[in-house]
């Protein structure tokens, strides 16, 4: 059987969890300038806040709703009462790296501590199956693909459509210049960190539906993905997440048929290099550029 | 038999965090450190004889700090029970022998010194209780140039067919497992496996040899996967595996990615073919991370293999188990190592030593090592013993013995390897017996 098309199907779920991630880690970091490591952390915790949800009686979609908002809030809190504060002080775009990493660590020693080193899983319905020409999807499966396009399609409308888009997007470019002109830079950070707060929580409920089970560990082992896909797209590009993403993981599925599954991750990594040997900015730095939607 | 949850694993590598489960094992292994007094075996000469009325050392060579904390009082919890028994029965040779402990920490690089000091200052030394699969690679070639009998705590397939005189392995080869899945395959008819393994760690061992045994046996394996642990998903693998519809499934991996390819595996094919799992498959945390990512319902197809411990009725573990709870003040929850396939082979290998070097008439390692392998094999005249004592009195009357211990009969290969059988097992937190593995098909399968 040749399951290079069904794979296919298999990498566009992976790659609508791995979009809202992609490009809530890039917006963020386009208008903050911040690395923050600690994302995938926030996925994690995220995740588990809708663990607690469904225990308490919430569906999985209520519960990923409700844990999209608290990783706002706390996404938004923390670059509030920490990020900001170390900024102020100057400290340095190294020193800021390594407050996320730290910041990582403690969120994921936090998250052990309250919910155990044992993966948990969300009560989801049974498993039936939806097919499309060759490939098949689950109903959750759909749900995850719908949300990613959702994801997509508000973000676009955010950046295009929308004044507060429009500012990120201004300070993104420039941020002098952005404040000279009236935007309030810190209003549009808040904001950044709010936007890829709630996209880095979706991921996170989403990772933890496809992987079937919700780990201590699983954010961070997921940012390595996250981080290749933005780098792909071109670091701060929010459209090049986005097709960084589908990139991805289409490649991770494709290459587990070629390859085998043990160089799967391998094979994508060779690839974003090779890529980034041809195009240093990433994919779609210079278009993005050229368009005015960076 | 299972392993508790905090001991669970020596004969696989570590991998993964597990800090919480170093903290909880913490405790333990400070008490049985304690216990062995943290002494580093003292004096010089290597291979050496000791005085002659000073105590012989038993040196567990293992971790008892780090993540793999847990191991080296695995080692402690079968050497005790037997030296208590040995130094009571008047010990060997006008020497009594004591337990003690050489931290590794579970790193190749610190476990380095430790070895070098076991050998340079340890006169009174007589064997090494471990290393353990932590160490084993950076050891193992210290303790045989010093001569020094060593029984790993390692299923290490590259030590499946070595040649060292002075390694004695009585925990089974992680491969055996492996062979155990083929050999129940073939004894259920199935022609078509389909072999799915974690790459890295002990599924490198059973993996390969649950395929090539199956094939050895007539079998073929009609899909071979291999999952690298923390991938968002492994839905093409699933679809490998389920594309090339098999009788069987052969199953190696951790938790967390088993969640994820089982439950996706379920999706595609609806309903699982009997996989077949190994020991580490058997942990409640396994169990708990799989049933809730495809129900407990879906586990009823799968059988875990794993090596058979004696049962309570066997003479050499009734004498164990009596000794075990007589050292309980130097075994923590002492009640936990009771089943425990490596403190088994620590009572063992404890007993072994001792009595090759009676046998030998002599303390110095390089001479009595030799006599191990006759300790454990049959034969005509041979009078078949069950604890220290016995042996030391049919050794005393002049007759050669078969010692039988906790293990029940300990089967060496010529590579020094245990050839232990296996048990089928339910999978699940309250495991049943499905039966013992045909002998002659795991021979057949590892050629």
């Amino acid at each position: 059987m040749n399951l290079v098309l069904p794979s296919l199907g298999f990498g566009i779920i992976t790659a609508s969890t791995l979009l809202p991630a992609a490009v809530g880690f890039t917006l963020q970091f386009s208008a903050t300038g911040v690395l923050n490591i600690a994302f995938g952390a926030q996925m994690t915790f995220a995740a588990f806040i809708a663990y607690v949800c469904t225990q308490a009686g919430l569906s999985i979609w209520l519960a990923l709703a409700a844990a999209a908002v608290c990783g706002a809030l706390a996404s938004a809190l923390l670059n509030r009462f920490l990020l900001t504060p170390f900024a102020r002080r100057g400290t340095t775009f190294f020193g800021m790296v390594v407050v996320t990493i730290a910041l990582a660590l403690l969120v994921e020693y936090a998250v052990e501590l309250i919910w155990g080193p044992l993966p948990v899983s969300y009560p989801l319905t049974a498993p039936g199956l939806v097919h499309v020409g060759p490939m098949s999807f689950t109903h959750s499966q759909l749900v995850v693909l719908a949300i990613g396009v959702v994801f997509a399609i508000g973000t676009h409308a955010l950046l295009r459509y929308t004044r507060a888009g429009k500012a990120i997007r201004a300070v993104a470019d420039n941020r002098d210049l952005a404040r000279s002109s009236g935007i309030s830079a810190q209003r549009i950070t808040d904001l950044a960190w709010l936007v890829s707060g709630l996209m880095g929580g979706a991921a996170g409920v989403m990772l933890g539906i496809s992987l079937s089970s919700v780990s201590y560990t699983m954010g961070d082992t997921f940012l390595l993905e996250i981080v290749a896909a933005a780098v792909l797209g071109g670091v701060g590009q929010v459209y090049g997440a986005m097709l960084g993403a589908l990139v991805i993981g289409v490649l991770l599925q494709e290459s587990a048929i070629v390859l085998g599954g043990a160089y799967a991750p391998i094979s994508a990594f060779a690839v974003l290099i090779l890529v980034l040997l041809i195009r240093p900015t990433g994919i779609l730095a210079g278009a993005a550029k050229a368009k005015g939607v960076s | 038999m299972r392993l508790s949850q905090q001991n669970a694993g020596p004969r696989r590598r570590a991998h993964g965090k597990r800090r919480l489960a170093a903290l909880a094992a913490s405790a333990a292994v400070g008490a049985l450190t304690l216990a062995a007094c943290g002494s580093s075996p003292g004096s010089t000469a290597n291979g050496g004889s000791g005085s002659a009325s000073g105590k012989l050392d038993l040196v567990a060579l293992d971790p008892f700090s780090g993540a793999d904390a847990s191991y080296g009082p695995l080692a402690l919890s079968g050497c005790y029970p037997a030296v208590h028994l040995i130094n009571a029965a008047g010990g060997v040779l006008g020497h009594q022998l004591e337990c003690t402990s050489s931290d590794t920490r579970g790193d190749p690089q610190d476990a380095v010194p430790a070895a070098n000091a076991l050998v340079a200052n340890g006169s009174n030394v007589v064997a090494v209780l471990g290393p353990s699969s932590d160490e084993i690679l950076s050891v193992m070639g210290i303790l045989e140039q010093a001569k020094l009998p060593s029984f790993p705590m390692s299923g290490d397939s590259q030590y499946d067919h070595q040649t060292n005189p002075y390694f004695w392995r009585l925990v089974p080869p992680d491969a055996d497992e492996g062979y155990a899945m083929a050999a129940w395959a073939k004894d259920h008819g199935f022609t078509r496996a389909a072999a799915v393994f974690a790459s890295g760690s002990q599924a490198q061992a059973d993996g390969p040899a649950s395929q090539s045994g199956f094939k050895a046996l007539g079998g073929s394996i009609v899909a071979s996967v291999s999952l690298t642990p923390g991938q968002p998903s492994y839905s093409t693998e699933a679809a490998q595996v389920a594309a090339s519809h098999p009788q069987v499934i052969f199953y190696d991996a951790g938790a967390p990615e088993s969640a994820t390819f089982l439950a996706e595996l379920v999706q595609q094919m609806g309903k699982l073919p009997p996989v077949y799992v190994v020991e580490t498959e058997e942990e409640p945390g396994w169990i708990t991370a799989v049933t809730g990512a495809i129900g407990a319902k879906a586990l009823r197809s799968f059988t875990a293999f794993e090596s058979a411990t004696p049962a309570s009725t066997v003479p050499g573990w009734k004498t164990f188990s009596t000794s075990l709870s007589a050292v309980a003040s130097q075994v923590p929850d002492y009640k936990q190592y009771l089943n425990d396939p490596f403190t088994l082979s620590y009572y063992d290998a404890s007993n072994l030593v001792a009595l090759a070097m009676l046998e030998a008439h002599s303390t110095k390692p390089a001479v009595f090592d030799k006599y191990i392998m006759g300790l454990t094999e049959p034969g005509a005249g041979k009078v078949v013993v069950t604890n220290f004592a016995a042996g030391k009195k049919a050794l005393a009357e002049g007759k050669q013995i078969q010692y039988v211990g906790a293990l029940g009969t300990i089967t060496l290969d010529k590579y020094h390897n245990i050839a232990a059988p296996f048990v089928a097992l339910t999978e699940g937190s309250n495991p049943k017996q499905i039966g013992t593995v045909p002998t002659n098909l795991m021979v057949g399968a590892a050629g």
